[in-house]
C-alpha cells in the first residue's frame, strides 16, 4: 500500500469534516453523538518476522479506520461501535434499549493471534487434514528443500446477538445465540518412529464452529427472586482426523493418523432463587446446575505406523530403533464406536446475616460432581513378533469422576476507627475415582483487615492458611515415592498487605505486596516438587495536575522459585551411584536409580513511566511513554550427580559428562517506548501521531539453534549417536521470539 | 393498571404530580448547582439524567440537603460517592441499591468477595457521567488488583491490555457462589466457554486436566509460552517424576547444542510426542509397544 503520510494528515481531516461536519447528524427526535476515525498504521514489517510483536493485533501497514455513534432520549439508547474496520481484530456492536426495560446487542469480533510466523514444512497440504509430501522432491535431510511456508496463527471471530427484557414487570427475560469460527494453523509435535527420540511437526488445521445458544427466564416477588437458564453448545471440527506421511516410513502411502479436537454437544440447565428478609438481615441464595457433554465418535479398527523390521533396512538411518517400513496393525477394541457422555451437576446454598449491628456473616456450602458414563474400550493384550518377540499389554480407557463438596463460614466486622476485620475457615473435600491420588481434604482458613480512617491512606492486611490432607494408593516399588503435585499433600501459607496513599492533592501511591509458600507432601518423601515460594512487589504512583501534566510509573518484581527433587534412572553400565541424596528408606532408588536436587527460579519485572502534557490548554498535547517486562530464568542443581548423563560417540564409546545448570531459561526483555501527540483543529476535529519503538530479545538454552533440525545437520553435531541424536524435523516454531519494531499511527478525528 | 388510572381519572393527578416532581428536582439542582458547578453540570450529560429527565434531584442519590446547606457543606451532612466520602461503602451501595438490587447481575451481591472487601459501586463505577452500564475496562480492575497487573504484562497473557478479553468475560465483579466470583460452576467449566476443542468428552482423559485448568495453567500471565506454571518438561515433571529415565531431566548439558542433547528436554520437551495432553480420541495399539503411537499416552 503507498500511502503518503502527508496524503492522509491532507485528506483525512477534509473527509471527515467533509462528511460528518455539515450539520448536527439527527436520528429522527434524536440527537446522535459519537467520533469517526480514520488514518494509517505504518510499520517496518517486524510483524512478519516475529510473532511476539504485538501477538494480538494486526500490524501491518494499512488504513485505520473506526466510529462510535450514540443516541440517547427520554431513556432509549442507541449505540453503534466499529473499531479497525477491516483489520484482522476489527471490532463491531450494535447495542440499545430502554433503561429498566429491555436491551439488546449485535456484535462481531475477531481475535487475532500470532503464535509463530515463517515457518516452513516438509509437507504440502498445508491447511487440511491431509499432509503429504513427495520424496522424488523433498529431501526430508535437508531443510533447504523444504519449500511450505506458513504461519502459525489462529483467528477467533465471533458474531451474534443477545437480547434481556427487565422491566418492572416480576419477569425477566435472556436470549442469545452467537457462533464462533476458529481457523488458522497451529503446530503439534509428532512421535515419528518407534523410538522415542524421533519426531517431526505437523502443521495442524483449525477449523472449528462453535454454535452457542442461551435463554433465561427470571421471576420477581417482594422478598425474592427465581432465575432459570438455559444453553446449548455444538462443537464441530471439520478435521477431527487427519493423516500425514510419517518421514521416518519406508512406505509411500500408508499414511499415519493423529486425532484432533473431537465434535462434542454440551447442555446445561440451571437454576438460581434468592430470598430475602429473613430473620437477623439475612438472605439466603441458592443455586443448582445440570450439564451434559456428549459426542460419538467411530474408533478406528487398524492402526498404521513404522515398525522396523530389519535391522539396517530402515530408512533413513538404517537403524531398526529408527523409523522403518509401514505396518498396519488390528486393534480389536471391544467397540468400534466411542460414545461420549459427561455429566456434571452442581448445587449451592449460601446465607449471608447481619445478626448485629457492623457484623456480616456468610455460610456457604458447594458440590459439584462430574461423572463420566462414556463408552469403556478395552484394547486387548496379546502376542507379537516383529521387531522382537513378547508379550503386550492391553489397556482399558479410565473415565475419570470425581465430586467436590465444600463448607465455609466467614465473618467481617466493622470496628471503630474506619477499620474493618474478618476471619473465615472452609472446609473442601473433593474425591476421585483415579487410580492414584483418591481423596484430598483441605482445611483453610484467613483473617484480614481493612483500614481506612484517615483519608490519606487506606491499607488492608490478610493472611490465609491452607493444610491439604491426601489419600493415595501406593503404585509399585520403585514407584512409591511419585505424587502428582496438584492431588498430594500439602501445606501452603500466603500472605497479602497493600496501602493507597494521597500523601498531598494529586498525587497517589499504591503498593501491594504478596507472598505464598508451599511445602509438598511435608510429613513423608516424594519425588518431584518438594516445596515453591513466590514473593510478589506492586507499586504504582500518579501525579496528575490537571492543565499541567500528568505522570504515572509503575513497577512489579515478582521472584518464584520451584525446589525440585528427581529421580534419575540408573544409567546402563555404570556401577556405583555416588553423589546421591536418596531417602534413607528408598532403598530401591539406591539400587536402580539415583536423585538429584534442584531448584528453577523466575524473576520476573514490569516496569515503566508515563508523561502526558497539555502543552497548549485544549489545542496541543504531547505524551511519551516507557516500559519494560523481562524475565530471567534459571535452574541451579544443588546436589551433582557424578554419574551425569551419558552419550554414545561414533566410535561407540560412552561418555559421561556432568550436568550443568541452565542460565537461560525462557529469559526475555521486552522494551517499548512511544511519542504521541493531538492537536485539536476545531472543536470537533482534531489529528493524532504517534510513534512507537518496540523491540524484544530471547534467551533460552533449549530453543538456542531451534530451527529445522533434520538429521543430516543432526548427524554432524556431534558425531552420530545411537541414542541421543535429536531426531526432530521441525517448522521453525519457537525460532522468532526477537524483534525490532518501529510503528507510526496517524488519525483524525472527528467527533459530534 | 393503566386502564385502572385511566377509568379512575387518575391520569391528570399523575400528570401534575410528575409536572411538579419535576419542576421540584430541577428546582433541588439549581439550589446544589450554586456550589457544585461542575458536578451538577457533569451529571447532566450523564446516563442517569438522560434516563431519569427532570424527575430525580440530586436528592434521590445523596439524600436530603437541608443540614448539608445549613451546615455550609461538609461531607459528613450529605452521602457523597466521592473516595472521602464520609460514608462506609455499605451505606454508599445501599444507595445505589435502593434501585439497581432488582437486577439479575446484583442476586449475589452479598456473597461477593467486592462487597465484603468494602469496595462500593462507585469505586467502579461513575454516577455522573461516562457508560455505566459499559463493560468495566480493565484498567478500573487494575488500578486494584496491582498483582494482576503485573501478570498481565507476562509475555504470554490473555489479551487483556490489548482490550479483547474483559475481566468480566471470566469474572462477576458483582458477586458469585464461586472462588474468584467467577462466572461458570468452576475453572474449566468457565475455560470451555472460549476453548470449546478442549471440552472432550475423550476416549483417553488426562484426569488433572479433566479437574482442574489451573495445575497446568496460570490464567493472567506467566513468562512461560501458553499461559503455563512452569514449562515442559519440569511441569510435567511434577507429576510424571522419573519419566523416561534420566533422559527427561534437564540440565545445561543436555540443551540443544550440546551432545546429551534430548528430544524429551529441549525445545517442545515433552510435547514433541505427548501432543494431547487435553485427551485424545487415537486407538491403543499395544502391539506397536504401546506408546509410541496411542492415544492412552496421548501422543496422537
Amino acid at each position: 500500500m503507498n500511502i503518503k503520510i502527508r496524503h492522509v494528515m491532507i485528506a483525512a481531516p477534509l473527509f471527515l469534516q467533509t462528511t460528518l461536519g455539515m450539520a448536527a447528524l439527527k436520528l429522527g427526535d434524536f440527537d446522535l453523538s459519537g467520533n469517526a476515525d480514520l488514518g494509517v498504521q505504518l510499520s517496518n514489517g517486524a510483524e512478519t518476522k516475529s510473532s511476539k510483536f504485538r501477538p494480538y493485533e494486526d500490524v501491518r501497514k494499512s488504513v485505520l479506520a473506526g466510529a462510535s455513534v450514540g443516541t440517547e432520549k427520554d431513556g432509549y439508547h442507541l449505540d453503534f461501535d466499529a473499531s479497525r474496520i477491516a483489520l484482522k481484530d476489527q471490532s463491531y456492536s450494535l447495542s440499545g434499549g430502554k433503561y429498566g426495560m429491555f436491551k439488546y446487542n449485535v456484535f462481531f469480533d475477531s481475535i487475532y493471534h500470532k503464535s509463530s510466523v515463517n515457518n516452513t514444512t516438509l509437507f504440502s497440504g498445508v491447511g487440511t487434514g491431509v499432509l503429504t509430501y513427495d520424496a522424488a522432491v523433498v529431501d526430508t535431510t535437508n531443510a533447504d528443500s523444504w519449500t511450505t511456508k506458513f504461519d502459525y496463527t489462529t483467528t477467533k471471530k465471533k458474531y451474534g446477538v443477545e437480547a434481556s427484557y427487565f422491566s418492572d414487570a416480576p419477569y425477566s427475560l435472556d436470549l442469545g445465540f452467537n457462533q464462533v469460527k476458529d481457523s488458522g494453523i497451529k503446530v503439534i509435535g509428532v512421535n515419528g518412529g518407534i523410538a522415542s527420540t524421533q519426531g517431526v511437526e505437523i502443521p495442524e488445521p483449525v477449523d472449528y464452529t462453535t454454535n452457542n445458544f442461551n435463554a433465561g427466564v427470571g421471576y420477581r416477588g417482594n422478598d425474592w427472586a427465581v432465575n432459570v437458564d438455559g444453553s446449548m453448545s455444538n462443537f464441530s471440527n471439520a478435521n477431527q482426523w487427519m493423516t500425514f506421511r510419517n518421514p521416518y516410513a519406508t512406505a509411500v502411502d500408508s499414511p499415519e493418523t493423529i486425532s484432533n479436537a473431537p465434535n462434542n454437544a454440551y447442555k446445561k440447565i440451571g437454576l438460581q432463587a434468592n430470598y430475602k428478609n429473613l430473620p437477623l438481615e439475612s438472605m439466603l441464595v441458592g443455586k443448582v446446575n445440570y450439564s451434559k457433554l456428549t459426542n460419538s465418535c467411530a474408533l478406528p479398527a487398524t492402526w498404521t505406523h513404522t515398525k522396523a523390521t530389519t535391522a539396517g533396512t530402515a530408512t533413513p538411518y538404517g537403524d531398526s530403533r529408527y523409523g522403518g517400513a509401514s505396518v498396519t496393525d488390528t486393534l480389536n477394541a471391544s467397540a468400534d464406536t466411542f460414545v461420549g457422555d459427561v455429566s456434571y451437576a452442581a448445587a449451592g446454598l449460601a446465607l449471608t446475616s447481619n445478626p448485629v449491628a457492623d457484623l456480616d456473616t456468610k455460610l456457604y456450602a458447594n458440590y459439584l460432581r462430574k461423572y463420566n458414563k462414556s463408552t469403556e474400550v478395552t484394547y486387548p493384550s496379546g502376542t507379537r513378533t516383529k521387531p522382537t518377540a513378547g508379550t503386550y499389554t492391553g489397556y482399558l480407557n479410565e473415565l475419570y469422576t470425581y465430586n467436590k463438596s465444600i463448607a465455609g463460614a466467614e465473618a467481617g466486622y466493622r470496628l471503630s476507627f474506619a477499620t474493618r476485620v474478618g476471619a473465615g475457615y472452609e472446609f473442601l473435600r473433593i474425591h476421585r475415582e483415579r487410580d492414584d491420588g483418591v481423596r484430598n481434604i483441605d482445611n483453610t482458613w484467613f483473617v484480614q483487615a481493612r483500614n481506612s480512617y484517615f483519608d490519606f491512606i487506606d491499607f488492608n492486611v490478610r493472611y490465609q492458611k491452607l493444610g491439604r490432607s491426601a489419600e493415595w494408593e501406593a503404585k509399585t516399588v520403585g514407584t512409591n515415592y511419585y505424587r502428582a503435585t496438584d492431588v498430594t499433600a500439602k501445606k501452603q501459607e500466603r500472605a497479602s498487605a497493600g496501602f493507597d496513599l494521597t500523601p498531598i492533592e494529586h498525587l497517589e501511591v499504591g503498593f501491594e505486596t504478596t507472598y505464598q509458600s508451599s511445602i509438598y507432601n511435608p510429613d513423608g518423601i516424594m519425588y518431584g516438587r518438594q516445596k515453591d515460594r513466590t514473593i510478589g512487589y506492586f507499586a504504582d504512583v500518579t501525579y496528575d495536575l490537571p492543565r499541567w501534566f500528568k505522570v504515572n510509573t509503575f513497577l512489579g518484581r515478582t521472584r518464584a522459585t520451584n525446589s525440585v527433587l528427581r529421580r534419575l534412572s540408573k544409567q546402563a553400565g555404570s556401577a556405583v551411584l555416588t553423589g546421591m541424596n536418596a531417602p534413607a528408606d528408598a532403598a530401591d532408588d539406591q539400587v536402580n536409580g539415583h536423585l538429584i536436587t534442584y531448584d528453577e527460579t523466575a524473576l520476573t519485572y514490569d516496569y515503566g513511566v508515563g508523561f502526558e502534557v497539555p502543552v497548549i490548554e485544549k489545542k496541543l498535547s504531547v505524551g511519551f511513554g516507557w516500559q519494560q517486562a523481562k524475565n530471567k530464568g534459571n535452574i541451579a542443581l544443588n546436589t551433582a550427580s557424578t554419574q551425569g548423563v551419558s552419550y554414545t560417540t561414533s566410535t561407540g564409546a560412552v561418555v559421561y559428562v556432568p550436568r550443568e545448570n541452565i542460565e537461560n531459561w525462557d529469559n526475555y526483555l521486552e522494551t517499548a517506548f512511544r511519542i504521541s501527540t493531538k492537536y485539536e483543529i476545531t472543536s470537533n476535529l482534531s489529528a493524532s501521531l504517534g510513534y512507537t519503538y518496540q523491540w524484544r530479545t530471547y534467551n533460552d538454552t533449549f530453543f538456542d539453534g531451534y530451527y529445522n533440525v533434520n538429521q543430516s545437520q543432526a548427524k554432524t553435531v556431534p558425531a552420530a549417536s545411537s541414542a541421543s541424536i535429536p531426531d526432530l524435523l521441525v517448522t521453525g516454531v519457537g525460532n522468532d521470539n526477537n524483534f525490532k519494531a518501529h510503528t507510526a499511527v496517524i488519525t483524525a478525528s472527528y467527533s459530534f | 393498571m393503566i386502564n385502572s388510572i385511566v377509568r379512575k381519572g387518575l391520569l391528570p393527578v399523575l400528570a401534575v404530580g410528575f409536572l411538579l416532581l419535576g419542576q421540584s428536582a430541577v428546582a433541588a439542582e439549581m439550589k446544589c448547582k450554586e456550589c457544585h458547578e461542575g458536578q451538577v453540570t457533569s451529571f447532566q450529560g450523564s446516563h442517569h439524567a438522560k434516563s431519569w429527565g427532570d424527575s430525580h434531584s440530586c436528592e434521590a442519590c445523596h439524600g436530603a440537603t437541608d443540614a448539608h446547606i445549613k451546615a455550609g457543606g461538609g461531607k459528613e451532612t450529605i452521602i457523597s460517592f466521592a473516595k472521602k466520602s464520609a460514608q462506609s461503602a455499605e451505606a454508599q451501595s445501599k444507595q445505589c441499591l435502593t434501585c439497581h438490587a432488582t437486577m439479575k447481575a446484583l442476586q449475589f451481591w452479598t456473597m461477593g468477595k467486592h462487597k465484603q472487601n468494602g469496595v462500593s459501586c462507585a469505586s467502579c463505577h461513575q454516577t455522573h457521567g461516562g457508560k455505566m452500564a459499559e463493560k468495566p475496562k480493565a484498567e478500573t480492575c487494575l488500578a486494584c488488583h496491582k498483582d494482576i497487573k503485573s501478570q498481565l504484562n507476562k509475555s504470554s497473557h490473555h489479551p487483556v491490555i490489548e482490550g479483547k478479553v474483559s475481566c468480566a468475560d471470566c469474572h462477576n465483579p458483582h458477586g458469585s457462589p464461586t472462588h474468584g466470583m467467577l462466572k461458570a460452576d468452576n475453572v474449566n467449566q468457565l475455560c470451555y466457554k472460549c476453548h470449546a476443542d478442549k471440552r472432550g468428552p475423550f476416549l483417553w482423559e488426562h484426569s488433572p486436566v479433566e479437574e482442574n485448568c489451573l495445575a497446568c495453567h496460570t490464567p493472567h500471565g506467566s513468562q512461560h509460552a501458553k499461559l503455563l506454571t512452569a514449562r515442559a518438561p519440569q511441569l510435567c515433571e511434577n507429576c510424571h517424576s522419573g519419566a523416561h529415565g534420566a533422559g527427561a531431566n534437564p540440565d545445561g548439558n543436555q540443551a540443544f547444542g550440546k551432545p546429551t542433547r534430548f528430544k524429551q528436554v529441549f525445545g517442545r520437551a515433552c510435547l514433541n510426542c505427548h501432543n494431547h495432553i487435553h485427551g485424545s480420541m487415537a486407538p491403543h495399539d499395544a502391539q506397536n509397544n504401546g506408546e509410541y503411537t496411542s492415544g492412552k499416552y496421548l501422543v496422537r
